[in-house]
């Protein structure tokens, strides 16, 4: 069995006097589709976002493709990552956001294009080719040439999804992607999602609200709470016979009584 | 003296005034940005000396900071002309505001276009130029406005260095003709004019960058 693509060991993450995770083990194997549920504030987009370098960590060790993501190695020792280490580790990442965090002053075509020609160093007919297909996979070719700011909530987050799939990620990290739209539109994102894993392998992280959509997709649920895991296993496992008393009040108030 | 001649000789003011504002407004701009990312990006002690510059030049009069390097630099042998030290006095001066104009536009782009722009692997560098310069300058420009208008009506200051500026030719003609009206009146005009010709080139700015943004505003 080959090693896991994402590994966390004995990671601490606190901000200021607040700790997040204490001492954080996690795995994700490669092409494993993992939703993250659980309360606000139980670190589940830290998570994530530790992972994409936006945040740091204060203790413990992270690989990600065989690599550490925080460390690398000099003269025999791992030591904090410099800025090059992180470039060349985020390339395996890619990131959608829950408030989509399109470029306003660039349009949709240019938001997708724009790095891979400056990160990858691809042509620009090349770039715009793939931008073409990719718009074409979220359904929005017509959109190419609006601004952001022209775009619905649900258009604009299928525009950060072609963004995120252009630099070509080996693991892709969903934050919340759909808790800023309005209800008729979330199955428009969701839908892309779905042809996405239809169509292509991905290694994906979510942290959803959508527990419907977690129980379809994935390969595994975590259940989250104060910064550990209280509960992981087969979606139909976790949602029909979650064992733990936590587990079962957050499904309840989530999903209602019935479920 | 009739109104035409003195109209012709404010004009000649006007011109040097105009030719002031040409040279300090770049220069102001120039500081501005280069202090304003050096005030936010550079080690510590390149963030002390920006800090020391603005705060010097925001907080100590112009016509002063004009007369000591106009009259008290060639002292030290720096001896400059009074059209040089005009230009950099009041560019200096006025970039110090400008400094703190940049530094607030820049972060007051939203957070989550510099954490997209990190997940997408820009270098830091494509980061400031692509991503926030462009959204930044839109904010910038109504503070530079207001900052480019201060910088007109501080060029009145030179004539108190000798130079025949449009306020200087005013003086000096209404010691003369003792025709106050007339002349102010001519006077005012003239900086209402330069000032609403700045006002005009910077709409025209603000709405070129500003595409796409959808800024905010009532619309009435």
């Amino acid at each position: 069995m080959n090693a896991p693509i994402i590994e966390f060991k004995n990671v601490k993450k606190c901000f200021g006097d607040t700790v997040i995770f204490s001492d954080f083990n996690f795995k994700v194997e490669e092409n494993e589709i993992v939703s993250i549920i659980g309360p606000s504030g139980s670190g589940k987009s830290t998570l994530l976002r530790i992972l994409m370098t936006l945040e740091g960590i204060d203790g413990g060790y992270i690989n990600v493709a065989g690599e550490s993501l925080w460390h690398m190695p000099w003269q025999g020792q791992y030591v904090p990552a410099n800025g090059k280490h992180l470039h060349k580790m985020r390339h395996h990442l890619g990131m959608v956001f829950q408030h989509f965090n399109l470029f306003p002053h660039m349009t949709v075509k240019r938001n997708i294009t724009e790095a891979p020609m400056r990160v990858k160093g691809i042509s620009r007919e090349e770039a715009e080719a793939s931008a073409e297909k990719l718009l074409k996979l979220v359904g929005l070719s017509d959109k190419a040439d609006s601004y952001p700011n022209d775009l619905s909530g649900g258009q604009k987050q299928r525009v950060g999804i072609a963004r995120a799939l252009a630099m070509k990620p080996s693991i892709l990290l969903l934050d919340e992607i759909t808790s800023a739209l309005d209800p008729e539109l979330v199955d428009e994102v969701l839908d892309v999602i779905r042809n996405l894993v239809k169509e292509d392998s991905f290694t994906m992280l979510l942290v959803t609200h959508e527990m419907y959509f977690a129980r379809e997709i994935s390969d595994r649920v975590c259940f989250f709470d104060n910064g550990a895991i209280v509960e992981e296993g087969a979606p139909e496992t976790i949602f029909t016979q979650p064992k733990e008393e936590r587990t079962k009040a957050f499904l309840n108030a989530y999903l209602g009584n019935n479920s | 003296m009739e109104f035409g001649e003195i109209v012709s000789v404010l004009l000649q003011g006007a011109i040097v005034t105009i030719e002031i504002v040409a040279m300090a407004l770049p220069l102001a701009v120039v500081m501005a940005f280069s202090f304003g990312l050096i005030r936010l990006y550079a080690p510590a002690p390149f963030k002390q000396i920006a800090i020391f510059y603005i705060e010097f030049f925001r907080g100590t009069s112009a016509l002063i900071q004009l007369y000591w390097i106009y009259f008290v630099l060639p002292f030290f042998g720096i001896t400059i002309d009074a059209m040089t030290a005009a230009v950099v006095a009041l560019g200096l001066n006025i970039g110090s505001y400008g400094t703190e104009v940049v530094r607030g536009a820049i972060q007051a782009v939203p957070k989550g276009q510099y954490e997209a722009s990190i997940a997408l692997n820009l270098t830091a560098s494509q980061r400031l130029w692509r991503i926030i310069m462009p959204q930044a300058l839109v904010n910038m420009i109504p503070p530079f406005g207001n900052l480019a208008i201060e910088l007109v009506k501080a060029t009145s200051l030179v004539s108190l260095i000798t130079i025949g500026d449009l306020t200087f030719k005013a003086k000096s003609l209404a010691d003369t003709t003792l025709q106050v009206g007339e002349i102010f009146g001519v006077v005012l005009l003239f900086y209402f004019v330069i000032a609403q010709c700045l006002v005009f080139f910077i709409r025209r700015l603000e709405t070129h960058l500003g595409k796409g943004l959808g800024r905010g505003g009532i619309n009435s």
